[in-house]
């Protein structure tokens, strides 16, 4: 069994806390409402589909589809991309693509989940799946 | 024309009181009100259309709780008046109630402060601003231990009152 999938909030631990957590060990966590069974992210304490407060940590396949993309451009620096991507199990998240340029970065393109660090600060980005291992 | 006797409490709750664990978020405490307030009512979230709430964190605090929350509420009110706020929003929830904007209202905040530093976070220069300037001190001096700030040579103290009413910045610095 999962052993991040005993840790909720009534333990005490924060859902920010536990999603932390996942990332340090490489992985993806969201939510999913026991009482209404969809898919919840951001980590919250409450469903945002039915108010159910029983929401069970999961870990998922990393895999998606980019949504939205966007190129930032800045002064005197390369522009950085910003996307929505919608995951499998159902949910959709900010994050960025990294590896291709930012405005490269198409709808529809299928990308693959991994950990950054910037510092000691673990991060979620995706790289195209093509190029995952 | 008065509101009185036209609409009714019908429910309410607190979020865990005190220090919370880290990581919590004034919204997370925000959704565990809800939860409870909901519950003491005997409604569903489905049942709230109209959302209220200020906040010390959000900017625009009826967007994020609302997000948080999933609601899309017919009406909504972010009045922002400090501690006040909250009864503003009664009053404007009761009117919004007897208009016909909404019918069922959910009045809420969560926040962090205590957790999150308490008095050495944030800070109202009439009520508590001699506790930062003691902060301040005792951080130039070197006397703070797990939380002292490394090479702490200058320090800037500001408190932030009622707008326009009382804003206070000092410097202060080691000599020697």
């Amino acid at each position: 069994m999962d052993a991040y999938r005993t840790m909720n909030a009534d333990t005490g631990e924060s859902p920010a806390g536990v999603y932390r957590r996942y990332l340090e060990s490489g992985k993806l966590g969201f939510q999913r409402c026991s009482g209404c069974g969809k898919a919840v992210f951001y980590p919250r304490l409450i469903c945002p589909d039915c108010g159910g407060g029983g929401l069970v940590w999961e870990t998922n396949s990393g895999r998606g589809t980019v949504y939205a993309t966007t190129a930032v451009y800045r002064r005197a620096a390369d522009p950085y991309n910003v996307v929505l991507v919608d995951l499998e199990e159902g949910f959709r998240m900010m994050s960025r693509i990294e590896g291709v340029p930012a405005d490269s970065v198409e709808i529809g393109m299928k990308v693959a989940f991994r950990v950054a660090r910037e510092g000691a600060v673990p991060i979620p980005v995706f790289v195209l799946q093509s190029e995952a291992p | 024309m008065s509101l009185r006797g036209k609409t009714a409490l019908v429910g309410v709750a607190e979020s865990d009181l005190g220090k919370v664990g880290p990581g919590f978020t004034p919204l997370d405490l925000v959704g565990q009100a809800t939860l409870r307030a909901l519950d003491d009512a005997g409604l569903d979230k489905s049942d709230v259309d109209g959302l209220f709430s200020a906040s010390a964190y959000h900017h625009m605090p009826t967007l994020s709780v609302g997000e948080y929350l999933g609601i899309r509420p017919r009406y909504s009110d972010a009045t922002s008046m400090g501690g006040s706020s909250f009864v503003s929003h009664l009053f404007h929830a009761a009117a919004a109630i007897d208009a016909g904007l909404c019918e069922v209202a959910l009045i809420t905040y969560g926040s962090t402060q205590r957790s999150g530093g308490g008095s050495l976070s944030y800070n109202h220069p009439g009520m508590y601003g001699l506790l930062l300037i003691v902060e301040a001190v005792r951080q130039l001096r070197g006397e703070y231990g797990v939380r002292q700030a490394h090479e702490a040579n200058i320090a800037l103290v500001h408190g932030n009152g009622g707008v326009l009413s009382s804003q206070v910045t000092a410097i202060l610095a080691r000599s020697g």
